[in-house]
């Protein structure tokens, strides 16, 4: 009897937790597409802790899942089942480009014994949806710990990647104009980012004629998308191109990056080039975001303007 | 024009394509040779009420360095032609009838000029187009960034070059999220090798390294080059270390595609 108490007490946990009720505690405001993702989600770690229970393969036809996700599952159990480890779980929605995310959802893995099995038996599930709330990808994440416990870690290629995403985004970044995206330029400019544009004044002195000088105008994030919005609205075709990108890391912020480019703009109405400065902070690299943009023509008094004029990283205290 | 099958057979044997419907061209270049037909062909249709051809032209930078798009009407089945790729900066083309020059052109190597696609359209296209790649027949070459240096490669750092450029097989899936224009994603499974596969018929070169060591993991960044297209795709993997002596695992990725590099100064 002692013994048989023994084995109730050892399944209990398992079979307790055979339901899995799954809530999401913010982030999400479409009730339907909330309820939905709730109880498709807290039905699949239920058949999923079911079938490990049962010691079957797991059913899941009742899913409609996509393929990918069928054969990521179904890579997943053949590599190592699993099981929910929560009855309840209540985890924030996170938005993404595609629709919305659930992180977090905690499982134990239960290696079969005629496979090695060399990982963490403690892992956490990342599943996707989108933006009706069918799931659209169900993967395991690193578990935080990985990524914090580097033990070497090369500069050299960090900064080789990073450069790579930030010729990314200033390409996006060109994009944004040529296709009118003013949501994009909301989202990359900083609230407080710092715009500053400059322009060629022809200047007189008692009818005589003195050089040209350029004088620089600074607009805040909001007067300059209005600027935009006007620009966008009123011309049919805009084209803009860049060359000449220079990328450079902050010599003290490795999260900073300042990007010097010669950019060419052609509007239905006009054409102008001149160089573009850029100052990136990646700090979160998902998201960056853009502190500085300076425009200034390339041309003054019928020559380019030398190098050391032209803006530069070293032109701000960050 | 005037093209005849058997100069055109010929001239498939030199190295030149007569097609139906445009003007010799390099039969390796194919994606080329319908940017040029396709772009000339707009030229002469340009109608732009408030930007004249001559802008479009300085826009993209398609340079005529001598002759003229109107001297192509003298092309025939014997015009030869030239195809020159500096780098992965531009293209120069030349049409001539023997010393006449009928058109010298050069213009960037710009994906979005020379596919006609923008880069929203064209990275939505990267799980179709790793999808068809075939079976590859030939290894793919490996690039070097001069900035980068590693002055003795480890044992691990040869075993990822090997891994990820294509040199030695497993059955690792990829799953992949990628990065859209606009702060969005998509995710995607895909094998390594059907990955390496796409690599090869895309005729891009490749680079791998250890940018993350920890006791139970790695990421390894890796960039696939296209000089033809100028353009790079940048992959962020992370491998459990353990999975290094298995043959097959889940691997996450993040993917970054079509980062172009013709404008870049440094």
């Amino acid at each position: 009897m002692r013994k048989y108490l023994f084995s109730i007490l050892i399944f209990l946990p398992v079979l307790a937790m055979a339901n899995v009720q799954l809530t999401i505690s913010d982030g999400l405001d479409d009730e339907a597409v909330r309820a939905k993702i709730e109880r498709d989600l807290s039905a699949l770690l239920t058949e999923i802790n079911d079938a490990q229970n049962n010691g079957r393969a797991l059913n899941l036809a009742a899913f409609r899942l996509t393929p990918s996700i069928q054969l990521s599952l179904s890579m997943l159990w053949e590599n190592a089942p699993f099981v929910c480890t929560e009855e309840t779980i209540s985890e924030r929605c996170i938005t993404t480009g595609t629709g919305y995310q659930i992180r977090n959802i905690p499982l134990m893995m239960k290696p079969r014994e005629d496979r090695s099995f060399n990982e963490q038996e403690y892992q956490e599930a990342v599943v996707s949806f989108d933006t009706r709330g069918n799931m659209e990808s169900f993967y395991l994440s690193l578990s935080n710990n990985l990524y914090q416990a580097v033990i070497k870690s090369n500069k050299q290629i960090t900064d080789l990647r990073r450069r790579q995403l930030i010729l990314d985004y200033v390409e996006q970044f060109r994009t944004s104009y040529n296709t009118k995206d003013i949501n994009f330029l909301e989202q990359v400019f900083s609230d407080d980012a710092l715009i500053i544009t400059g322009r060629v004044i022809s200047r007189k002195k008692d009818n005589i004629a003195l050089p040209d000088k350029i004088v620089y105008k600074k607009q805040s994030k909001q007067e300059y998308l209005t600027n935009l919005r006007r620009t966008f609205a009123n011309n049919a075709y805009i084209r803009v191109t860049f060359d000449d990108i220079k990328v450079l890391r902050h010599p003290v912020n490795p999260h900073f990056y300042g990007v010097t480019l010669h950019q060419g703009y052609t509007s239905s109405r006009y054409h102008d080039e001149g160089y573009l400065f850029l100052l990136w902070d990646f700090t979160n690299e998902n998201q960056p975001q853009i502190h500085v943009r300076t425009w200034q023509p390339d041309q003054l008094n019928g020559s380019r303007i030398p190098d050391d004029e032209i803006f530069s990283l070293n032109d701000f205290d960050i | 024009m005037r093209w005849s099958s058997s100069i055109s057979a010929l001239l498939l044997l030199l190295g030149l394509s007569v097609r139906a419907a445009g003007m010799p061209c390099a039969t390796d270049h194919p994606q080329i040779c319908d940017f040029l037909d396709r772009y000339i062909a707009s030229l002469r249709a340009w109608n732009e009420p408030n930007v004249s051809v001559y802008q479009k032209m300085y826009d993209d930078k398609f340079v005529v360095l001598s002759g003229s798009i109107e001297a192509l009407d003298a092309a025939t089945d014997t015009t030869a032609f030239s195809l020159r790729r500096y780098d992965d900066k531009a293209y120069e083309v030349t049409w001539a009838n023997g010393a006449d020059t009928l058109l010298r052109a050069t213009f960037p190597i710009s994906y979005e000029l020379i596919l006609g696609l923008s880069l929203p359209e064209i990275e939505k296209q990267m799980p179709s187009r790793i999808a068809a790649a075939p079976a590859r027949s030939r290894s793919i070459d490996t690039v070097h960034f001069p900035e980068i240096n590693l002055p003795s490669p480890s044992a691990l750092d040869t075993t990822i070059l090997r891994l990820f450029c294509g040199e030695e097989r497993k059955n690792y899936l990829l799953q992949i999220t990628q990065s859209l224009y606009g702060f969005k994603q998509t995710r995607y499974t895909v094998s390594l090798e059907q990955w390496l596969n796409y690599l090869a018929a895309e005729q891009m070169s490749c680079f791998a390294a250890i940018e993350e060591e920890s006791a139970e993991s790695l990421r390894v960044l890796v960039i696939a080059q296209n000089n033809d297209l100028a353009y790079r795709h940048v992959l962020s993997v992370w491998i459990p270390m353990k999975y290094l002596s298995m043959d097959e695992g889940i691997l996450e990725a993040n993917l970054t595609a079509f980062v172009p590099t013709h404008n870049i100064k440094q």
